[in-house]
């Protein structure tokens, strides 16, 4: 058996597939059915680590494009952060679109991340765009309106319908600070969260707006915000969540984030989504049963209300940007970790 | 061996089988491979002025899709890889293709730098907008014709960087990546630089970021001739029998070439009794530098060396400006060194043009 036979016998196993063909089904409509479980990954720093000339390979060591290969480790979905004006133009609008347009021709489904400014909305920090400094309350509620309008305009002229929308990023202490600082000033929270809100149901009236919060393991933080946006008309579908367990405390908090999840769904009636997950990429048989016991904790909710699961950034390795809760190894293979997202 | 790959042929003979059987097992079940189509290609613009102001800027982006290969029937294609070459020309008809990359990934995205490399390499003036021409080549299988994408017109305008130097690049075998480079800093035809490269390394050094440059170095085709560059069309490849850390030198008047193990950096002074092995550097492979702490009680008056391989003949000693030193064969001071308590040192030497440190 030499390499010009197996090359033979490929060229004649493509034959057989290629002359396979007979005749087509005909068309049948298929039963409506509840929309498959979220097995999601955010991968918004792909298009710059490639750049960067990192590579992606597969288990046998084989390069491969990164979405692809998530997509064949079982990740159905993809979550992709969206800055107004990035310095370097990285998640900006147009890096948006192509990496949203790689995995929508994957057939993947996708959340897409506002954060409204140019560089990282965390709990830590909620800047307000360059372009947006000295507007009011009206001039930000506007600014957010078109912001979202104008991008999400850019993915359905592409063909993109997202499944989900996340109305700002990490939003515990709200948004746009100091205006929409939700400890001064629910209010205001609440109503820049409803012009991203309603721009979405503008753009697609059947997207799931998502307002998503830090410490998915904190009840009360989670109460104290959600009450606080209900008592002030605030708007939203599913409640997200963050959830960056140690390896040693996996296990009470997922317990405390299935506690939260419940108290959501019976306190609200929302769906829940889990939009950040991770755990060192060296610890990976312990991240694998953190995220199949969490995967498992979500799947099972009743009525579906739990949506999904999606690890950050899992394609990160090798120091890239100093992240190391990323579920590949320093050969830029996955992890076993990643197995918890298998069918 | 054999015997495995007999039993995957066997496997496999089988798995082809079953699916023929089950193409037309029942009326309209059948097998049908699809999704192998022209690649549409598009780009986040059609005209980029570059500009040295923002190098680390995301300039362009290329975006294709090859189509996903399908099997009707619920049968698994996965294993049916396209591979994609985006390919540049200076001309519509692409006549010559000027540059040829192969890609994994399904965009490929350019930093100001980045494209500007791509656009010199390619001979396009500095300041003048020339029209650069891009297709994608999808190809199945060997015996499959290839297709190509839609041909994009882009208009570039690149930029002359300042502090240009005198490189030599290292290539990956296949000519996809840069990783390395070393710089004849005098611009005398020999040069040198540090690289960290897997044993059994292959490369070529080339003039220019790209498999078209005009000249590329690789070793004389014939047995024992390892450490001689040859430009010829008949080159072998460049290897490495050593691996890790490496300092390498390459004098192209000479057509030879040289390696060195790095076995260790480490920082000598006052501070620790101008010891050679008392305070090593660390190898950061994320960052790409080498980092030690130092602790010391009062500014160092001779300032401090860095030792390669604890050599007092082979150091890193003082440089032409702050943050930066030079290498040393023979003697010379010490970099300055007036920080007190514990710090940080970094030490950068991926760009061989300048020896760069900092410290924290």
């Amino acid at each position: 058996m030499n390499r010009g036979n197996i090359r033979k016998y490929v060229v004649w196993l493509l034959g057989i597939l290629l002359l396979g063909a007979c005749k087509s089904d005909p068309e049948v409509t298929p039963e409506p059915q509840a929309a498959p479980f979220a097995r999601g990954a955010d991968v918004s720093w792909i298009t710059e680590m490639e750049a960067a000339g990192r590579k992606f390979y597969n288990a046998a060591g084989v390069e491969q494009d990164g979405l692809r290969l998530l997509k064949q480790l079982g990740v159905n979905a993809i979550r992709l952060r969206v800055w107004v004006n990035p310095v370097d133009g990285w998640c900006g609008k147009d890096d948006l679109l192509v990496k949203a347009r790689r995995a929508h021709s994957l057939g993947m489904r996708l959340l897409i991340d506002f954060h409204y400014s140019d560089t990282w909305a965390d709990p830590g920090q909620q800047q307000l765009p360059a372009a947006w400094e000295g507007k009011d309350l009206d001039g930000l509620t506007a600014a957010v309106s078109e912001h979202t309008t104008d991008v999400l305009g850019a993915l359905k002229a592409a063909g993109i319908t997202p499944e989900w929308v996340q109305v700002a990023n990490e939003t515990g202490n709200g948004m746009l600070w100091e205006t929409g600082k939700a400890a001064t000033n629910m209010a205001n929270y609440a109503a820049l969260s409803n012009a991203g809100y309603d721009a979405v149901k503008t753009v697609f009236p059947g997207t799931k707006v998502i307002v998503h919060v830090q410490n998915g393991y904190d009840n009360n933080l989670f109460r104290w915000l959600f009450d606080g946006l209900k008592a002030n008309g605030g708007k939203w579908d599913v409640v997200g969540m963050s959830l960056y367990p140690s390896p040693y405390e996996w296990q009470q908090r997922n317990e405390q984030c299935l506690a939260n999840i419940s108290d959501m769904v019976n306190r609200y009636e929302s769906e829940v989504m889990i939009c950040e997950v991770g755990m060192s990429w060296d610890q990976a048989p312990t991240a694998k049963l953190f995220l199949e016991d969490l995967i498992k904790k979500v799947r099972t909710l009743p009525a579906g209300k739990g949506l999904g699961v999606f690890y950050w950034e899992p394609q990160c390795y090798g120091g890239w940007k100093g992240y190391t809760l990323g579920a590949f190894d320093q050969a830029g293979k996955p992890t076993a970790a990643l197995d918890a997202f298998r069918e | 061996m054999m015997k495995t790959i007999e039993k995957i042929y066997r496997a496999g003979r089988l798995f082809t089988c079953a699916i023929a059987a089950m193409a037309c097992e029942k009326s309209g079940d059948v097998v049908v491979a699809t999704g192998f189509s022209d690649a549409e290609l598009s780009a986040t613009t059609e005209s980029v002025v570059l500009s040295e102001d923002q190098k680390d800027e995301l300039a362009l982006q290329l975006l294709w899709n090859t189509g996903e290969m399908q099997l009707t029937g619920g049968y698994d294609a996965k294993s049916v890889a396209i591979k994609t070459t985006v390919q540049f020309s200076l001309d519509e008809a692409f006549t010559t293709v000027a540059r040829s990359q192969e890609v994994g990934s399904a965009s490929l995205s350019y930093t100001h730098t980045k494209f500007n490399e791509l656009a010199l390499a390619l001979g396009f003036e500095p300041d003048e907008s020339t029209p650069l021409y891009v297709r994608v080549l999808s190809q199945l299988a060997a015996n499959v014709a290839p297709k190509y994408s839609n041909v994009l017109r882009i208009a570039v305008t690149p930029y002359l960087p300042l502090g240009a130097a005198d490189y030599l690049f290292m290539a990956t075998n296949d000519f996809s990546a840069f990783p390395w480079k070393l710089c004849s800093r005098e611009e005398d035809g020999r040069y040198d630089g540090f690289v960290r490269v897997d044993q059994w390394y292959n490369f070529y050094l080339t003039s220019e970021e790209s498999a078209a440059a005009e000249t590329i170095y690789g070793s004389y085709p014939e047995d024992g001739n390892q450490y001689r560059l040859h430009a010829g069309a008949d080159r072998w490849n460049l290897w490495t029998s050593n691996g890790g850390y490496l300092y390498l030198q390459a004098d192209v008047n000479a057509l030879t070439w040289s390696e060195t193990v790095v076995q260790s950096l480490s920082v000598t002074g006052d501070f620790n009794g101008w010891s050679t092995d008392a305070t090593p550097l660390t190898y950061d492979s994320g960052r790409n530098v080498w980092t030690a702490s130092i602790t010391t009680t009062e500014a160092e008056q001779w300032g401090i060396k860095i030792l390669v391989n604890g050599d007092w003949g082979f150091f890193f000693g003082v440089g032409p400006e702050e943050g930066q030193c030079t290498l040393y064969r023979a003697d010379a001071s010490g970099f300055p060194y007036p920080h007190v308590g514990t710090h940080t040192l970094t030490l950068d030497l991926s760009d061989p043009k300048a020896f760069r440190y900092t410290v924290d």
